[in-house]
């Protein structure tokens, strides 16, 4: 009996959710879109949230713990995890999560970034030499990383590849419908400027053809500051702006200083999955997103 | 492809139509409609998904750099008011000193590492000191460690800094303050560091559960061994975990062996015999809505015991036995209240032991007095890459009151680097 309940206290503590595939990702929009694909099948976490900014997170124990157990890895990659994605990958990743290993996936290897700069320089600020990594706001993007990970599902999970597939499929249909509505509905912001906090909602813009005219930071990662706010002050006399957008953990004071000295609306945009209570899954956030733009820019 | 496809399709069509001949015409159109609706979703596929395929882009661009290099620069100016060189009751190593004053460059530290390959990671931090005027290359940090063991297993070998407390292996100028607290200087020279073989297993538990412990050679501060592979050893456990999405915690539990049988010496002290280490350290993190980009509180504490044995010579009066038993403990809390903005405060404290008769006035002999130390501290971020510190230090460190003014910078360029926890 002793001996019963030892194995079962070991078990228990090895082998916890062992039926279920655990899913780490990075971002909560590579969780909202594997479990648009696993349903409830699979234990998927997300390592950060709308509020917080991926690039500054620590190697939490917490995550040391989550990796420790996943099957899979998805994540951004173009640097924007490289301040602790390769550091808990080190301590408790699997082989098959390292970098290079077979169920690691980073979404920026599959679809073309865009701003890559020129020149690699951190006088520059924080630049990402693989170019912008926030590539989720584009939902072209999506379909395509959802894909990768259905496929990986299937290699990983082969039993349930169907389920996944099928999955996929009714996603990406009810996805590319969406876009055709989203596209038609958003033809008013088509070509207009607007000015944003940080260039992490530049694959939004650019899909709708949004002008980012300026910066509320003078250099990205570096703060706004007062001199360039009045710069970006004389920037709004000249040019007709549609509104100033900014994320949602990002500071509100210099986007609404410049709002308050411009009268152009200021937007807190969702960024991510719950981001903005309305916003609980991809269709929700490019649908409250596009909703938002619409009515800061008025007519 | 597309043709590929209508032949099928009209090959099914056909046999389609064969079979429901003798079905009334409703079912048959009905039929038709459905695969119409069929085809149209398989020509939407095609024309707009492209098969997505790896580009020569993305990844992080670590990799883009083989070996990766980073080198972090650090310089200070230390102001004193009636320096304390000794700290009470102690011998101290030469780093566990405080620094020189006026302008000095602390550790200039260059790191060079890379995935040897998919099986095992390399890694080389070496800092140039300037030691009375000499400057000198230290090998801090000379490891090779093992990559996607299975069972959360990682073996690393080499030069390194062994898991002791929260601090020891971390590099200094990832330190909240401009110096090591109080027991990090007394016992363990700041850092120890040493040549060896250390292990370790995260456990596959809800909160984060990692044990180890390894060999060493005993080479280094607070050992002095032989070299005979049994010089030093430590064995560590560690627990943290998050409560809710704003708060982070890691606790953990340490012990070192160190033997000095071939003699641990520094500033006519000369010491033969065994310390047994051992620590208990918390951190704590507070970030108001998780993000710790704006804000964030952050408490630290640790606390460090010292069981003694053996044979101290002072002075070159002879080998007297002491048995000893002495503590340390710091606390610090630092508070960053905009992105680019930090204060802080420690307190650190040390007990030593009392003397046998035959040390008596000598500097083991605190006769009573308990070192300590309070530090303030503000630091300024220009971005995560550099950094200006004030720290302003009342130090009781020995029988006089000293402050202490230190005013620093810290830059690192080249390869990102890490944020540990």
């Amino acid at each position: 009996m002793k001996k019963f309940i030892m194995f079962l206290m070991i078990a228990m503590l090895v082998t916890p959710n062992s039926f279920a595939l655990n899913v780490f990702t990075c971002e909560p929009e590579w969780k909202s879109l594997t479990e648009e694909i696993t349903k409830n099948t699979a234990d998927v976490y997300s390592a950060t949230n709308a509020s917080q900014d991926v690039h500054y997170i620590q190697a939490k124990p917490s995550l040391m713990a989550k990796i420790r157990k996943a099957d899979m890895v998805v994540c951004t990659g173009a640097d924007l995890e490289i301040g602790w994605l390769p550091l808990i990958l080190r301590k408790a990743g699997s082989a098959k999560v390292q970098e290079g290993g077979a169920n690691l996936i980073y979404a920026s290897q599959y679809v073309t970034t865009i701003e890559k700069p020129t020149r690699i320089d951190r006088a520059d600020g924080d630049v990402h030499p693989n170019g912008n990594p926030h590539l989720h706001l584009n939902p072209y993007n999506i379909l395509k990383v959802g894909k990768i990970i259905v496929d990986k599902l299937a290699d990983i999970d082969s039993e349930n590849a169907n389920f996944y597939a099928q999955n996929y499929d009714n996603f990406a249909a009810k996805m590319r419908a969406k876009i055709k509505d989203w596209e038609n509905q958003a033809r008013e912001l088509n070509g207009v400027n607007i000015i944003t906090n940080h260039k992490n909602m530049s694959y939004l813009f650019d899909w709708l053809n949004i002008k980012t005219i300026g910066t509320l930071e003078p250099k990205p990662g570096i703060p706004a500051t007062s001199k360039h706010l009045g710069e970006l002050k004389t920037l709004t006399e000249k040019n007709k702006i549609a509104f100033i957008a900014y994320a949602p953990f990002e500071s509100s004071k210099p986007a609404k200083w410049l709002s308050q000295e411009s009268g152009i609306k200021a937007v807190v945009l969702p960024y991510t999955i719950g981001g903005n209570k309305q916003v609980n899954d991809l269709f929700d956030l490019f649908a409250v997103s596009i909703d938002l733009m619409l009515g800061a820019k008025g007519k | 492809m597309q043709r590929q496809n209508l032949a099928v399709i009209s090959a099914i069509l056909a046999v389609a139509c064969a079979n429901v001949a003798k079905a009334d015409d409703s079912e048959l159109l009905k039929r038709i409609e459905q695969l119409e609706t069929r085809i149209n979703e398989l020509e939407n596929n095609q024309t707009q998904i492209p098969m997505p395929t790896a580009q020569a882009t993305p990844m992080n661009s670590m990799s883009a750099f083989n070996p990766y290099i980073s080198v972090v620069l650090n310089g200070a100016y230390n102001y004193y008011s009636n320096r304390n060189k000794e700290i009470s009751g102690f011998q101290i190593g030469e780093e566990g000193e405080s620094p020189d004053k006026g302008f000095s460059l602390g550790e200039s530290e260059i790191n060079i590492g890379a995935n040897v390959d998919d099986k095992f990671l390399a890694n080389l931090t070496a800092a140039v000191v300037s030691e009375d005027g000499d400057d000198k290359i230290e090998l801090e940090e000379a490891y090779v460690q093992s990559m996607g063991l299975p069972y959360g297993i990682t073996v690393t070998a080499g030069r390194m800094k062994p898991v002791f407390g929260y601090l020891n292996e971390k590099h200094a100028h990832t330190d909240e303050f401009a110096d090591r607290p109080l027991p990090y200087r007394v016992f363990l020279n700041n850092a120890y560091r040493d040549d060896g073989v250390q292990a370790s297993v995260v456990l596959p538990t809800d909160f984060y559960t990692e044990i180890g412990g390894g060999l060493y050679k005993g080479g280094y501060f607070p050992s002095s061994s032989e070299g005979s592979g049994d010089g030093a050893a430590n064995a560590f456990v560690k627990f943290g975990g998050d409560i809710t999405d704003n708060h982070a915690w890691l606790a953990g539990f340490s012990y070192l062996y160190a033997k000095s049988n071939k003699g641990r010496e520094s500033d006519d002290i000369l010491f033969k015999g065994k310390d047994n280490l051992y620590g208990i350290s918390l951190k704590y993190t507070y970030a108001p809505t998780g993000n710790n980009k704006e804000t964030e509180f952050a408490l630290q504490g640790e606390y460090l015991f010292r069981d003694e044995k053996g044979k101290y010579n002072i002075e070159d009066a002879g080998f007297e036995q002491y048995n000893n038993k002495s503590s340390g403990w710091y606390l610090q809390g630092t508070y960053k209240f905009m992105t680019n903005w930090k204060v802080g405060y420690r307190y650190a404290q040390m007990r030593a032991d009392d003397v046998s008769d035959a040390l008596k006035d000598t500097p083991l002999d605190a006769k009573g007095h308990k070192p300590q130390m309070h530090s303030l501290m503000v630091e300024w971020n220009n971005s995560e890459f550099s950094r200006i510190r004030l720290q302003y230090n009342y130090d009781k460190t020995s029988k006089k009151d000293d402050n202490q003014i230190v005013l620093e910078y810290t830059m690192s360029f080249g390869a990102h680097g890490a944020h540990s926890f």
